[in-house]
């Protein structure tokens, strides 16, 4: 007992003196993304890959989280209560700490589905009024300014994503995706998120 | 008739205190916990976020360390740094948990004289926990629990001076641990040190013994007599010092050395040394190996544990002679378990599948060089298959069955023989457990978050055998209704 006394003791003295040398860990505010979004940030179950994704678009979900703007049921159940917290500078903070991460893609889709997904992703529907994905999410899927990256992000994020458009959620203000996104089926939407879950 | 401690059984208002979530974000019916919960857990209690102060400790150090790394990587006019923790309030995380239950079994089963109970239909409160629940620092987190257990009815005393070492409070389980994170090519890895006190304690999965279902049970009905090392002999009777690493939130290792307290160090802590089965002999090792593949709402575990004990029986376990010794010759457990779990994360509702099993090779050289043992050695076994599905996001309602089986030789010295044919009894007990339970809050924040929650139970347990015979195995059925408050 004595032993482990002295153990707890000395671990104790080491972690109150010893932040400062392990950055890898990041600061504490990290760690509480890393809880849920996994490892490095690369997502983890349900929680989303934060690695790499655009800053700006970090910093408007936080901002929509907080908000309470960005309403789909996951987002209410954990988001909510974990941005709640966050003020502006530390949500840029953030945002740009995990966008220098470099992003793994979740290569977790239907691979037969690809080649459908990305027609869909550069051509859109033109027949059911579906715009290309490609017009501002860009050639890679690699997102701009507030327009997120999708490129190798998890199959089932982006399903249940492009799903929730049609379903009355919403992400922020101003932003046409319920509008763009509604008219895309089942099967489509499948195939996009395949295509996209291996892209690079 | 057995008297068991009631299991010490967790989910504190501390950690959510400290994290902001509501408690469904780590448990779907507390203590069992999700994807989410273990990770929690792995990184050592530390994780924050709520609008609580994590740790009484500034960790304006590490956002220091940032900025100056920030600078080297370019980022010097996007980071400004803000260390917004320090400005919280700081609450300790403490927290209280009591379970009260009413206890009917098919037979009565508490002997007399019953006092301070009746022979049957009892209202206990029991166990009665605090709790240091949460960080210490931005690397350490405790877990750590001391506990009031109702006393035993008069008849459950033999009235031997080892009674004297009986107590109702005890220190009970205990976690502290350290977590970092790291890089190494491709590989993310957390890492960290626990100091526990309960084998199995520190484990992420429901499936080991320390937080394996029933979460409460009565204190007063029987329970099997036989069980193995693993599943709670040595509770709170041992210190341990373990290195642990979780590698790409895959494959999870880890590798903990045991001692047990001494006679003395116990009875201070609240054990009756006499309750357990000795003293270790030597360092027991544990070894924990689960490769943990998860997809989109899916995570499924495969694992192995086990443990080695060198076990030196008390000399006089009735205290009669008045020596706290134990014997010069050993016996010797090798538990070897392997489990699995299944869980799927619905929109409003979590499904889980669990299955463990447990084989002990027991080498009896002190038992039966004493004739407590008929055999040299034995073999006994302990599976669990369960199913459990929690609906609803509030007003959560968790269903779940778990069949359970007890196996193994046949022992004349160790389980007596059978009064009718003569024969040597085994400590074969199998049976069904199901509970509905009820949990208000779970998904949002209930009116008395983060500060309260409740759980509140109804249990039924059903034998078909019950040490070594089916005869009578059904006096012990028992129905357990039970109200838990965490606060």
């Amino acid at each position: 007992m004595k032993r482990i006394g002295l153990t707890i003791l000395v671990l104790a003295f080491a972690g109150w003196t010893a932040p400062s040398s392990a950055w890898e860990d990041g600061p504490a505010q990290v760690r509480n993304c890393t809880w849920c979004h996994g490892m490095a940030g690369q997502g983890y179950t349900v929680a989303p890959r934060l690695a790499g994704q655009r800053p700006d678009y970090l910093e408007s979900q936080i901002k929509s989280f907080r908000e309470h703007t960005r309403d789909n049921p996951f987002s209410k159940q954990y988001m909510w209560s974990a941005v709640a917290a966050v003020g502006p500078l530390e949500a840029r903070d953030l945002a740009v700490y995990f966008a220098s991460i470099a992003p793994k893609p979740a290569s977790d889709g239907d691979r037969q589905l690809a080649a459908r997904g990305r027609t869909i992703y550069l051509e859109g529907i033109p027949e059911a009024n579906v715009a290309s994905c490609y017009a501002c999410h860009g050639p890679n899927a690699e997102g701009v300014r507030d327009i997120p990256r999708l490129g190798g992000l998890a199959f089932p994020y982006l399903k249940m994503r492009l799903e929730q458009w049609s379903q009355g959620y919403h992400s922020g203000t101003g932003t046409p995706m319920p509008t763009v996104a509604r008219s895309l089926g089942p099967a489509e939407i499948d195939a996009l998120a395949s295509y996209l879950s291996f892209v690079r | 008739m057995t008297i068991g401690f009631g299991p010490s059984a967790q989910a504190l208002p501390s950690f959510a205190r400290q994290t902001g979530q509501p408690c469904g974000t780590c448990h779907t019916d507390f203590p069992s916990l999700t994807p989410y919960g273990r990770r929690f857990k792995l990184l050592g209690y530390t994780a924050g976020g709520g609008q609580f102060r994590t740790t009484p400790f500034s960790s304006s150090s590490g956002v220091n360390a940032r900025a100056e790394l920030d600078k080297l990587r370019g980022y010097a006019n996007a980071i400004n740094p803000s260390v917004p923790d320090d400005s919280k309030v700081y609450v300790p995380p403490v927290s209280l948990m009591a379970i009260v239950g009413y206890t009917h079994t098919q037979a009565a089963t508490v002997a007399p004289p019953t006092d301070p109970y009746r022979a049957n239909d009892n209202v206990v409160l029991s166990p009665f926990s605090a709790f240091w629940g949460g960080a210490i620092t931005d690397h350490i987190g405790a877990f750590a629990q001391v506990t009031y257990s109702a006393p035993d009815p008069l008849s459950a005393l033999s009235g031997t001076p080892a009674d004297q070492f009986k107590h109702t409070w005890s220190w009970d389980n205990a976690d502290v641990r350290f977590a970092s994170t790291a890089s190494f090519g491709p590989f993310d890895v957390v890492y960290g040190i626990t100091a526990n006190n309960n084998p199995t304690v520190q484990d992420l999965w429901n499936t080991t013994p320390a937080w394996s279902f029933p979460y409460a049970v009565s204190s007063l009905a029987g329970t099997p007599a036989t069980s193995t090392m693993l599943e709670g002999a040595f509770a709170a009777r041992v210190g341990g010092v373990g290195a642990y690493s979780s590698i790409n939130d895959l494959l999870y290792l880890e590798l903990t050395a045991y001692k047990t307290l001494g006679f003395g160090q116990q009875n201070s802590l609240g054990m009756n040394p006499f309750d357990g089965p000795g003293l270790l002999g030597n360092v027991a090792p544990y070894w924990r190996v689960a490769l943990e593949p998860h997809w989109g709402r899916h995570s499924l575990m495969v694992g192995t544990f086990g443990m080695y004990f060198d076990v030196h029986p008390w000399l006089d376990p009735s205290f009669a002679t008045g020596t706290t010794a134990t014997q010069t010759q050993s016996n010797r457990f090798t538990d070897v378990g392997f489990d699995t779990q299944y869980q799927y994360q619905g929109d409003n509702y979590w499904l889980t599948l669990r299955g463990s099993y447990i084989r002990e090779f027991q080498r009896l050289d002190a038992s039966f060089a004493n004739l407590a043992a008929a055999n040299p050695t034995n073999l006994l076994n302990s599976m669990k298959l369960q199913a459990s599905f929690a609906y609803g996001n509030d007003n959560r309602i968790v269903l779940t069955g778990q069949y359970f089986n007890i196996w193994g030789t046949a022992d004349a010295g160790l389980f007596g023989t059978d009064p009718t044919t003569g024969m040597a009894l085994t400590p074969n007990s199998n049976g069904w457990t199901a509970e509905v339970a009820y949990i208000p809050f779970s998904a949002s924040k209930s009116i008395g978050w983060p500060w309260f929650n409740s759980r509140i139970g109804l249990q039924y347990t059903y034998y078909n055998k019950f040490n070594g015979t089916s005869i009578g195995a059904h006096d012990n059925n028992t129905l357990f209704l039970h109200a838990w408050f965490a606060m």
